[in-house]
């Protein structure tokens, strides 16, 4: 077992780098801490900026993480409003954009992802919004109230639970999908296929297989989406959620291993042993996958590797090797998802997807590897003991609703 | 922070909760899941001061707002049996 080291710096105040270091101090950690965002506020949580903050659910204040008591009380530095130029490998020394510099024992880089950009037409109109941020959420919000035609660029979960909750307030959405489904990279057809449903009852338009091909405006403002096809949306308010890309060129600038997301290992350790990153930036071999490499866009992936980090700094040893799991809300709906799917998965249905109370098991060759429940919560937790336990019961029992999954589990945990 | 003649009470929505399990990460002497659709459950509504910085954590954190947390007076009696059995 490695010493702690003498002063920890984690780059990045979103929810990962503040469960980083509040595991470290729960941890009984007794060296400095320091904490550095780029935003100008304190942290705070993002899912409710897509859900509940724009139906007015949900204030700004309420998405807080922590007062500013909670760093002093900890001892947690915290610094925002500042980016981090330059790491000097060497030295253990971060340049600043204030100028200052800053020593680091252990480097945590959690420095997330950003928003993907249409390439070409995002010029600044007005009316054209990205959503990622606070500053995203409230300019958004200001707008949706008397919107009429929003078109939602990328039918992923960021564009269709706005699009879900725009449709609520009365306003015409058109959700533009460059493949021929939702939700095409991250979910199964039978899933993609429910929802457009569902987003469909709800007064939701969709093109699929469609490209933007001009976004078009009248003195600045955003009044079309043309598609290549020559279908012309008309909109005054513009989504772009065309997906993320990781904030990973501090570190390949710094010269450590970087191919969609800052390279780790199974530790989430970066080429540099005094380096470490975890959350949205990181590229991990996934433990429940054969050590195949997977960076992963979630709140739950960002909390859980923040406390293991702050664990394995304090001595733990075993790797990172916590079941993913992911919700999303959606035309009145909640799906959870627990494990990883891919395209080529195989899917097997437990429940009725007519009833709107269904989950999907997806198996790679006949090994359990996710599973997609909507409305079916139990289902949801079961697959997170079944999945952490690497159990695969066969696709006739997950397909048999008598079949009891909570007990299967728990006799063969107990076994 | 309450004084002596105060404590904290924490009470929950089960009717809002999304089982994201935030909760049970950052307070597991507070918060656990329910086994057969993975909603919060209270495992203690009077917690001890020890416990107040991380139980407010999780009430933040909670992305459905599902975790309130009051002050409520020293005498207060636990609900735990009544309104929160899981």
């Amino acid at each position: 077992m490695t010493a702690a080291p003498s002063r920890v710096v984690i780059a990045g105040a979103g929810q990962g780098g503040l469960q980083a270091a509040s595991t470290l101090r729960e941890a009984g950690y007794a060296g400095a801490i320091t904490l550095v965002g780029d935003e100008a506020c304190l942290p705070y949580q993002r899912p409710p900026l897509s859900k509940g903050m724009l139906n007015g659910a949900f204030d700004a204040q309420a998405l807080v993480l922590e007062e500013l008591a909670f760093f002093a009380r900890q001892q947690i530095t915290l610094m925002v409003d500042v980016r981090i130029d330059k790491i000097d490998r060497a030295e253990h020394r971060l340049r600043l954009s204030d100028g200052s510099s800053l020593d680091y024992g252990h480097l945590v880089l959690a420095t997330g992802a950003r928003n993907r950009l249409l390439p070409d037409h995002q010029r600044a109109l007005q009316g054209v919004h990205s959503l990622r941020s606070l500053d995203d959420g409230a300019s958004l919000c200001r707008e949706l109230g008397g919107a009429r035609n929003l078109v939602v660029i990328g039918g992923g979960f960021l564009g269709l639970e706005v699009a879900s909750v725009a449709a609520g307030l009365g306003t015409q959405v058109t959700v533009v999908e460059a493949t021929g489904r939702v939700m095409e990279r991250v979910a199964s057809r039978e899933v993609s296929e429910f929802f457009q449903c569902a987003h469909e009852a709800a007064g939701v338009r969709f093109a699929l297989d469609a490209r933007v091909g001009s976004i078009e405006d009248v003195d600045g403002r955003v009044a079309a989406v043309v598609l290549d096809s020559g279908t012309r949306l008309a909109a005054d308010l513009v989504l772009v959620a065309i997906g993320v890309q990781p904030n990973d060129e501090l570190a390949q600038e710094a010269g450590l291993a970087v191919d969609n997301g800052i390279l780790v290992d199974a530790w989430l350790r970066t080429s540099d042993p005094a380096i470490s990153a975890i959350g949205d930036c990181s590229a991990f071999p996934f433990q429940l996958d054969g050590g195949q490499r997977v960076r992963l866009e979630s709140v739950q992936n960002a909390v859980d590797q923040g406390a293991y980090i702050a664990r394995r700094l304090m001595g733990q040893s075993a790797p990172y090797a916590q079941v993913p799991i992911f919700w999303s809300e959606q035309a009145g709906r909640r799906l959870q998802m627990a494990g990883v799917t891919r395209r080529g998965d195989a899917s097997v249905v437990r429940g009725d997807i007519a009833q709107g109370q269904f989950s999907v098991f997806r198996y790679r060759a006949d090994r359990l590897v996710c599973v997609e429940s909507v409305n079916r919560p139990g289902d949801h937790m079961a697959a997170r003991k079944l999945l952490a336990a690497g159990l695969s019961p066969s696709p006739l029992q997950a397909s048999d609703l008598a079949f009891d999954l909570r007990q299967y589990a728990s006799a063969a945990l107990a076994a | 922070m309450p004084d002596q003649t105060t404590r904290l009470r924490v009470t929950i929505d089960q009717s809002v909760c999304v089982g994201a399990g935030l909760c049970v990460l950052t307070a597991d002497e507070v918060f656990d899941q329910r086994d057969e659709d993975g909603v919060v459950k209270l495992l203690q509504d009077l917690p001890p001061e020890a416990l107040y910085g991380r139980v407010q954590s999780a009430a933040r954190k909670c992305p459905s707002q599902a975790i309130k947390v009051e002050e409520v007076p020293a005498d207060t009696p636990s609900r735990l049996g009544q309104d929160h059995a899981a």
